[in-house]
């Protein structure tokens, strides 16, 4: 975990760095009592300093420091990666589809899409999963807890 | 404890719905359990919308039912594929899965189902009898002793999730962070929001826990398929021998008080109190040499102490309205959108809640123990699916919970994000829990810290001034100090060692 620890230190210092710049900007309080930059602000800079430290942590590690956790970080297989950003990609397809095609047909083509094509089951496993799971929640969130959903062309 | 409360209790839990919920949930917690991948958090928060038609009750009977069971369930994977259902479980594995090796599967799987009932059953008595006391206790609690609760939750969880403390830590803060997102609830101006509408009424903890606890763990699932290939074990001889009991009842006495009372402590929740409960039995046992090659006690301590310490949990969930764990911290988050008061005061302004859970605990565990015992070959079978199948079908409930939570395509979005986000967390080994927990803490911890400090005029020693708080506030710091002090003497002996060689 030492370079994994390095650049998982950076990145996270990037992001309490960038939650401390804008927490600048919120009121931090009056004389005598904390505003709404009070936390945001300190918990920004605790962060960063956390953060900070795991990177120095990985960089120490990374120089053979005394004690540090050398263990390698795990090797990522690059098939693997490529299913999840396959995943991530349909995911956010399926909420842009949303409104135009409707929340059923959505999460419809969604699931096929990840059964027939990320997954690749046979043609029955991935229709009789993607069928069966929106029937089921169709049943439950909207006929059961008539939950308002938006609705497509073809009427679901 | 007044009597009467409890036949409240009775009287509610033993209506054919609330059975009928409480059935539910333990079968459903048994299969989450029992199924690699998905823990108890994820199976909360992704059935916790499916109850927003029911009554607090019957939704808190049913959540309530999962997180129990899945103490269960996790036992099957640890005895028949050696590969824990749930951190919890990890310890059962030791001897478990030995036993099964030697033809005693069944045996082990028994004395899992009967020592998690008498710990399930017993810390549910425990869970009657002090938990009232503290919640009239905290009654007098202001915000002082609140912030300084909050604070040593956090701090416990973020130190004990296992693996890092300072990525334990950075997860805290974060979750703190976007616990801030919207508009500031005392001067009205807006946080993080970037213009987005959405973001002014607060991030809703639901897509959070779902997309860190469900979909980080199912898009894990999709990089690296999990293949669960169960030993062909003949489940008979579920119940124990005399030769079984004579080795067991110590270990599940032992186990069910480590479990009740680890349980209570913030953060520190059911895996520890396996191994602690495992460490024990090991250091009290006449044959320390045999744990490991499949000795009865050790299964039976650890999975009575995982489901001793589900149950402790609920005491600071229920007596104080602060969580102490992921799945927890998603029960608070259930009881709010019910539109409850968690705290001390939720016992005596809805007492049916309380009085009627701990009565459901009661059925709950009588339930488990018949699930288990004749039905767990049938369980067992569960793990013949293939997990890629389930995958479409807890991803399909997931997206739909979400968005029914608000009506809203942006908390679905909001699941997405936290669901990458929780795949790489997961990959480089940063817990997800005390993130939301710290989402779900965000709020009221900061509304603690700042009317204090604006009664004081601005002084931050206002929080040590109360005896309760600075204790508590001490006990926050040992915790974060604690691993950074052990690894030092831990250093320090290691080179003398060296030294003296």
């Amino acid at each position: 975990m030492t370079r994994a620890n390095f650049v998982g230190g950076l990145l996270l210092s990037a992001f309490f760095g960038a939650t401390l710049w804008e927490a600048w900007s919120f009121q931090y309080g009056t004389e005598f009592a904390p505003g709404p930059g009070f936390a945001p602000v300190w918990l920004s800079a605790i962060g960063l300093c956390v953060s900070l430290l795991i990177a120095a942590h990985g960089l120490w590690a990374m120089r053979g420091g005394e004690g540090s956790d050398k263990r390698a970080a795990p090797a990522l297989e690059k098939w693997g990666l490529g299913r999840v950003a396959l995943s991530l990609l349909g995911l956010a397809a399926m909420v842009l589809l949303t409104e135009p095609l409707g929340l059923v047909a959505s999460i419809l083509l969604f699931l096929l899409y990840l059964t027939l094509v990320v997954q690749r089951h046979s043609v029955a496993v991935g229709i009789g999963a993607s069928v069966g799971t929106v029937v089921f929640v169709y049943v439950v969130f909207v006929y059961f807890l008539e939950v308002p959903i938006p609705k497509g062309p073809l009427g679901f | 404890m007044n009597p009467d409360h409890l036949l409240l209790g009775f009287s509610l839990a033993t209506t054919p719905v609330n059975l009928l919920f409480a059935f539910l949930g333990v079968l459903l917690g048994t299969i989450i359990g029992a199924l690699p991948g998905i823990g108890p958090s994820a199976g909360v928060a992704v059935l916790l919308p499916v109850t927003f038609g029911m009554s607090p009750v019957s939704a808190m009977i049913m959540l309530a039912g999962i997180y129990y069971g899945a103490q269960y369930g996790g036992t099957i994977t640890s005895v028949l594929i050696n590969t824990p259902g749930e951190s919890s479980s990890v310890m059962t594995t030791l001897d478990g899965y030995q036993m099964a090796l030697k033809g005693r599967a069944g045996a082990a799987l028994g004395i899992a189902a009967i020592g998690s009932f008498i710990a399930g059953t017993l810390s549910v008595v425990l869970l009657m009898v002090a938990a009232p006391p503290l919640a009239e206790w905290a009654v007098s609690f202001g915000p002082l002793e609140y912030f300084a609760l909050m604070v040593l939750g956090l701090t416990t969880l973020a130190s004990l999730t296992g693996g890092s403390m300072l990525k334990g830590l950075a997860m805290a803060l974060a979750g703190l962070l976007l616990g801030t997102v919207g508009i500031d609830l005392m001067m009205g101006e807006p946080r993080y929001t970037f213009g987005m509408v959405e973001l002014y009424d607060r991030l809703d903890f639901l897509p959070v826990a779902v997309g860190l606890f469900a979909l980080g763990e199912i898009l894990y699932n999709i990089y690296q398929p999990v293949r669960l290939e169960p030993i062909k074990a003949k489940l008979s001889g579920l119940l124990p021998t005399r030769q079984d009991w004579r080795d067991s009842w110590g270990a599940i006495a032992r186990g069910t008080v480590i479990g009740f009372f680890v349980g209570v402590l913030p953060g520190a929740g059911a895996t520890i109190a396996s191994f602690l409960a495992y460490a024990t039995e090991k250091r009290v046992s006449k044959r320390p040499e045999q744990f490991g090659t499949g000795v009865i006690e050790g299964v039976a301590a650890p999975e009575s102490a995982n489901n001793a310490a589900s149950t402790g949990a609920l005491v600071p969930l229920m007596a104080l309205g602060i969580p102490g764990s992921g799945t927890t911290a998603v029960m608070l988050g259930a009881l709010t959108l019910y539109g409850l008061q968690p705290g001390p005061l939720l016992m005596s302004t809805n007492p049916e809640v309380f009085w009627g859970l701990v009565a459901s605990m009661y059925v709950g565990n009588v339930m488990l123990l018949i699930l288990n015992l004749p039905l767990a070959p049938a369980f067992a079978s569960v793990l013949r699916i293939p997990y890629s199948v389930l995958i479409p079908i807890i991803i399909g409930i997931a997206l739909f919970g979400v968005y029914s939570v608000e009506n809203s395509i942006f908390n679905v979005g909001v699941a997405l994000l936290f669901g990458g986000i929780g795949f790489v967390t997961r990959i480089y080994g940063y817990p997800p829990a005390p993130l939301v927990l710290a989402v779900v803490l965000g709020p009221m911890l900061e509304k603690a810290l700042r009317q204090p400090m604006q009664m004081s005029l601005g002084r931050l020693d206002v929080f040590v001034t109360r005896p309760v708080s600075a204790g508590i506030l001490a006990f926050a710091l040992l915790a974060v100090l604690y691993p950074f002090v052990l690894s030092f003497f831990a250093r320090r002996r290691e080179q003398a060692l060296a030294g003296s060689r």
